[in-house]
């Protein structure tokens, strides 16, 4: 496993704060005063523990064992759908709760959806106090079913449905010792379980996505494994090029990795991307996509057609929105080069000169 | 000399997808918003960013350094930074509020709170820099600082990019979403952002960061008569605690029974007046 970053959405008052407590209080053993409300250990703003509610993303990384989780615990109210944005854009893993008495509730599909549009991520579900329900297996079996008829339906993997409660840690940190759940793996051991896909990308065709450039350029490697003398193609522009040094000279393989090369002829710019030959996006090529973009009156958004979209929380005059999909069409070189940038991984960034505008995912 | 420990394969895999995220970071910060400084309290976190910025630059640091000097560090610590500051070769701005000490506006002269002392001595500097002419062509837009979420409550509401507003307040709640490492396309008028490489990081991975690239240690951290500091800070509000590590391996093999208490146990502002978030709110780091 390594390193695990969670996120944990879900409606109000499921059990989001008090399932996180429970976690980092086993995880980080000795931090917490015994006699402090589960719920308000990771709620630590002084406007959070007066309203009794999450408001701000909370972030926390401990270790289990030989590796380590970051768990990011968001907000189930709405307004302050910022903080779950961040987080779900950000995880290997979506812990999604459900209240076992209440079922999915308007929040629980919008973080779903939201997974869906953003990271496609798995998404482990936790039905959340269950002792309210007396362990009532046939409840527990019913959310199962609709769990998974709406992952399918949203396209999500889900990786494991467990249930259990915050009050005495069942099913949370150690397993249930009701007959009908005894089987189940408790939250924590499907955590640790949990193998993030880290798949090598060594023998991926070849993309770096450029930052900067000061004495060389620096960007990220996404995939492939760049060698000096290789022949490789620049995008947005096209030409062909060779590389001619690549910073560090032994390169880890854990992706992304960050990298710095320098070509032959060319000085490279942000927003380049050096990829293996012939292998990049042209004019004509149209995708479908959903994800996030900063609308202004003119820009990129010009690109976008049958938008549908939720205005969230944004900067004064630069307001973000949520697109469930639409489609994306090059209509020109000058779209090809100014104002997309793609590491194909299914992800694309929207380009207003060197701002990034957007971050998409790509959908089939 | 500290190389020849071996890491397990699980913690070099972290540390070195923490670095990557971190110098992720660092280089589109600064390739979208050049007018960039950087925080260095010549302290373990920002001497590990530190690191990490001459690694994502190849060896240079690109944007000015700056350490706020409150006249009341340990003569240590200041001896380390000028040190450091000579051997990597970079640009040390050094921030005082004279107005205040030369006053006596502060906690140790005149008995003011702790709060009120770090408002005046940490805050105000760093709200004035940002004002400053110290780029020709505007204000600062980020300022880069090593804090940690697992350092104390209010740091665990942080983003990696976190917009101040033009008095440098800090809003928790009303922060912009954050979309996996890319930063927010423009920045407000009379705002700037605070970037946090470091937020993932614990204080453990920092030490084994540390190990690992054999970078130099402040010698406060280590024991000397039986006492070392955890985390450092002002000498009247900092505080040592009883300990025998006397180098990185037995810091760590400490922080087995460390991890357990809080680092900023030490630190006199955390337990004053709301603590380390009122200050936050204000400006501080």
């Amino acid at each position: 496993m390594s390193w695990l970053k969670i996120a944990v959405g879900g409606h109000v008052d499921h059990g989001k704060s008090s399932l996180v407590g429970c976690l980092k209080r086993h995880l980080q053993r000795g931090l917490y005063a015994s006699d402090l409300d589960k719920a308000l250990i990771s709620d630590t703003l002084k406007e959070e523990r007066q309203f009794e509610k999450t408001m701000a993303l909370g972030r926390s990384t401990a270790r289990l064992g030989p590796d380590s989780l970051t768990i990011l615990d968001a907000p189930g109210h709405r307004e302050y759908l910022s903080g779950f944005i961040t987080a779900v854009s950000a995880a290997d893993i979506l812990i999604l709760v459900v209240d076992a008495r209440e079922g999915f509730k308007e929040q629980t599909y919008l973080h779903l959806r939201l997974c869906a549009l953003l990271n496609q991520c798995p998404v482990l579900i936790f039905i959340s106090k269950m002792d309210a329900i007396n362990w009532n297996a046939r409840r527990f079996y019913e959310l199962k079913s609709e769990a998974e008829e709406y992952a399918l339906q949203m396209g999500l993997t889900i990786s494991d449905i467990v249930s259990g409660t915050s009050l005495s840690e069942e099913g949370l940190l150690h397993r249930s010792r009701r007959d009908s759940f005894g089987q189940l793996p408790s939250l924590l051991e499907c955590l640790m379980a949990y193998q993030p896909n880290q798949e090598p990308r060594t023998d991926w065709p070849l993309r770096i996505l450029i930052q900067g450039n000061m004495t060389k350029a620096y960007g990220t490697l996404l995939s492939g494994k760049p060698r000096v003398h290789q022949k490789i193609q620049v995008f947005p522009k096209g030409y062909e090029d060779e590389i001619v040094e690549i910073t560090p000279e032994s390169l880890s393989e854990i992706w992304p990795i960050p990298i710095g090369i320098r070509l032959a002829k060319h000085s490279l710019k942000r927003g380049d991307r050096v990829c293996s030959l012939a292998s990049d996006i042209l004019v004509g090529d149209s995708f479908h996509a959903s994800g996030i973009t900063f609308l202004e009156p003119k820009g990129p958004t010009q690109m976008l057609q049958q938008t549908k979209s939720i205005p969230i929380l944004g900067l004064p005059d630069m307001v973000p929105l949520i697109h469930r999909q639409f489609r994306i069409r090059l209509q020109s070189q000058a779209c090809v080069e100014k104002n997309l940038r793609l590491d194909f991984l299914n992800r694309a960034y929207l380009f207003d000169g060197s701002r990034v505008m957007g971050a998409l995912r790509l959908l089939p | 000399m500290l190389r020849n420990v071996q890491l397990s394969f699980a913690t070099m895999s972290i540390l070195t997808r923490l670095e990557a995220q971190a110098i992720h970071w660092i280089r589109e910060v600064y390739s979208q918003y050049p007018k960039t400084v950087m925080l260095w309290s010549a302290g373990k976190d920002s001497t590990a960013l530190l690191w990490m910025v001459k690694k994502a630059f190849f060896g240079e640091i690109p944007f000015p350094i700056v350490h706020i000097d409150t006249s009341v560090k340990p003569p240590e610590l200041l001896l380390f930074r000028d040190q450091l500051a000579k051997e990597w070769g970079f640009k040390l701005i050094v921030l005082r509020n004279e107005a205040a000490i030369s006053q006596k506006q502060t906690f140790f002269d005149r008995g003011l709170t702790r709060m009120q002392c770090c408002k005046n001595l940490k805050s105000q500097p760093l709200i004035d820099l940002v004002k400053s002419d110290i780029f020709p062509s505007g204000p600062v837009q980020v300022v880069i600082v090593g804090l940690r979420s697992d350092e104390e409550g209010s740091r665990s509401k942080e983003r990696f990019v976190s917009l101040r507003d033009k008095n440098s307040q800090w809003d928790p709640v009303l922060q912009p979403p954050e979309m996996d490492g890319v930063c927010p396309p423009a920045i407000p008028d009379g705002y700037h952002f605070r970037l946090h490489p470091l937020l993932e990081w614990t204080e453990t991975l920092i030490w084994e960061y540390t190990r690992q690239e054999g970078l130099p240690v402040n010698p406060l951290y280590f024991s000397k008569d039986g006492m070392r500091y955890r985390s450092l800070g002002c000498l009247p509000c900092s505080a040592p605690f009883p300990s025998r590590a006397t180098n990185v391996d037995e810091i760590l093999l400490e922080m087995r029974h460390l991890a357990e208490t809080s680092e900023r146990k030490g630190r006199g502002q955390d337990s004053e007046d709301g603590g380390l978030e009122t200050l936050r709110r204000g400006g501080y780091m």
